[in-house]
């Protein structure tokens, strides 16, 4: 037994190793027979037509087609020309071919089908062009056909039009003897303005309802100005007079508004929490508005603080007064022996120093310091026992929790110092203090017992209270 | 009025606009001198910072002689000192030091500063009128104050 190669029969979707004996199956020539009974049928049906055939207008199954089993290809039934198609025309083309004849005997060839049977799925040349010459002429008569009917179509139309003008005419002529109803049986073509006016001609005056009455209806009545017009005289609708007033071309927000609408979109976004967030940004305050301020020294309201100063701002004319600083520099006694620590100066403008000049922590003031602080003293000795910062009874005077006596030098004036003396060395002593940039005074911590000579320098004020220096 | 750094403002009534009109963003003040060396210290960390916190802070630096109204409310004694508001209402910050009202001195880096703003910020967004401050209380100006009654 001989190996066959398993081959696939596409009629009967079949793979078998039979080879050539496949084609004697019985199954096979039941599906052989039917392939041709069908194609023939279609072939037959197609050639009926060969003296007549049939035409039909351009969609007529559009896209139609068909398939070939010889030669295994989908070809179009029908030929469509511009205006109409030849029903069966692209079969019979198809069956007419060259290749098709070709694939028909290899067909037959395989499948051992006889050859009588061949003619039937042919056509020959001489038909073909009998059926070319037919489908001519029958396209001819279709198109002739087709454009009679258009024409009765259009005929007809210009008839019922025709008769409609009459009618309406003789409807028109109606109208004057009758009285002042409505006629709108007859669908007047309301195109634009200009028909209105010409469809209802003023034959006669315009005329307006005053009074009607009819039973089981209320009565509704206007009495408008006279000169007004209406449908009856033809006037201008009032939907295509322009607006007189209200609005002009614009509509809608303005540029501004939309901005504006924009932050506040942005705002809402914000917590609403967050400070001041009730607080109105409007331009209107007076001129004597102060931002709400907790001051240093004071407890309670802010408020309150505002309204001090108001008061404490009136007091003094509403210019800077010395003696109500709640910050203050010194309180001195009038004893002219007791040095000032600090500079006084009547200068409003010179009120409020640098503090850059206070604290040199990187080095100590050597006798140059002492040259500042003898400017300051206005007195040429300055010893330890002089320093202010020991030794003043004014320290102790006012002594608050530990607080030394300030750096700043807001002082009283003090009547002993002379005036000009004090603002001339003041100028001085700040040329006196740090020029250098390094002597920044962060770098280093300073520790008290650091230098000896420490105490010359301006001590930083140390919350413990330390019983040594106060009663000092 | 040399200060190219920072916008100043000169009067009351700009000052009260300034304090008024911004919104939503933190407002420093930096009263004090142009001329003042510490100042010029502070204005420099300031105007560099601008750009960071556009967004979240407004910086100007007031004149304190030409605006004795505001010298006297703020109680300010010692210069620089830098003022903090948000939306007018002023914030108080505690350093560590007596004042809490205002910074007094000016700042060792602009971080501090920076990181300063942004805590205030934070606050209040929060709704706190009074903050925390960040820094390290070493590195910040020392300095005393004596108060009298009035």
């Amino acid at each position: 037994m001989s190996f066959k190669q398993y081959k696939y029969c596409s009629m009967c979707k079949l793979n078998n190793n039979l080879g050539k004996k496949h084609v004697y199956s019985k199954r096979h020539q039941i599906v052989l027979n039917n392939i041709l009974q069908k194609f023939e049928t279609k072939i037959v049906h197609a050639k009926s037509t060969l003296f007549s055939p049939d035409v039909q207008d351009a969609g007529f199954e559009s896209g139609a087609k068909f398939w070939c089993y010889f030669c295994q290809i989908e070809a179009s039934k029908h030929v469509v020309s511009e205006d109409c198609t030849v029903l069966g025309s692209g079969l019979l083309h198809h069956i007419s071919s060259d290749e098709h004849r070709a694939s028909m005997d290899q067909f037959f060839w395989d499948n051992l089908v006889k050859k009588e049977r061949r003619p039937k799925f042919i056509l020959t040349p001489a038909d073909l062009t009998i059926f070319e010459k037919s489908s001519f002429l029958a396209v001819k008569k279709y198109q002739k056909a087709k454009t009679e009917e258009i024409k009765q179509l259009a005929a007809t139309l210009s008839a019922s039009e025709h008769l409609r003008c009459q009618r309406l005419t003789e409807s028109m002529q109606a109208e004057q003897g009758t009285s002042n109803v409505n006629q709108s049986h007859f669908a007047t073509s309301v195109g634009n303005q200009s028909a209105w006016d010409s469809s209802q001609s003023v034959t006669q005056k315009p005329k307006r309802t005053i009074m009607a009455h009819a039973e089981g209806l209320a009565c509704v009545s206007q009495a408008g100005p006279p000169g007004e017009g209406n449908v009856h005289s033809g006037a201008l609708p009032p939907w295509l007079q322009t607006e007189s007033d209200g609005l002009r071309t614009e509509i809608g927000p303005t540029a501004a508004d939309f901005t504006k609408h924009l932050e506040q979109k942005k705002k809402a976004k914000l917590p609403a929490g967050r400070v001041g967030a009730n607080f109105d940004h409007s331009d209107s305050v007076s001129h004597d508005w102060l931002p709400s301020f907790g001051r240093v020294w004071s407890k309670g309201r802010r408020l309150q603080s505002k309204q001090h100063f108001e008061k404490e701002w009136k007091k003094g004319g509403g210019s800077l007064n010395k003696k109500y600083s709640s910050t203050i520099t010194s309180i001195v006694k009038d004893n002219s022996d007791e040095h000032l620590p600090l500079n006084t100066s009547q200068k409003p403008a010179s009120a409020v120093t640098s503090c850059g000049g206070i604290v040199p922590y990187k080095r100590k003031l050597e006798p140059a310091a002492s040259k500042i602080n003898t400017d300051w003293s206005g007195s040429g000795q300055y010893t330890n026992q002089m320093f202010p910062y020991r030794t003043s009874a004014a320290s102790t005077a006012n002594q608050n929790a530990g607080y030394k006596n300030v750096t700043d030098f807001n002082a009283v004036n003090r009547s002993a110092l002379g005036d000009s003396v004090l603002t001339e060395t003041r100028i001085e002593s700040s040329s006196n203090f740090i020029t250098d940039s390094t002597a920044v005074p962060y770098k280093r911590k300073r520790i008290r017992e650091d230098n000896p000579a420490s105490v010359h320098l301006i001590q930083t004020p140390i919350l413990s209270l330390d019983p040594h220096t106060i009663t000092k | 009025m040399a200060s190219y750094l920072l916008p100043c403002l000169t009067t009351k009534h700009e000052v009260d606009n300034v304090i008024r009109h911004t919104e939503e963003v933190v407002l420093v003040l930096r009263f004090g001198r142009d001329d003042d060396h510490v100042c010029l210290q502070l204005d420099n960390i300031l105007a560099k910072a601008v750009d960071d916190l556009a967004k979240m802070a407004k910086i100007y630096a007031v004149n304190v002689d030409h605006v004795p109204v505001y010298t006297r409310y703020f109680d300010i004694t010692l210069i620089p000192a830098t003022i903090f508001f948000f939306n007018a209402q002023h914030m108080k910050v505690d350093w560590g030091t007596a004042d809490h009202t205002k910074f007094i001195g000016t700042f060792k880096c602009k971080q501090d500063f920076i990181d300063v703003v942004e805590v205030i910020f934070r606050g209040a967004m929060k709704g706190k009128l009074m903050v925390q401050s960040p820094l390290d209380p070493t590195s910040l100006q020392k300095y005393e104050l004596v108060y009298k009654e009035i």
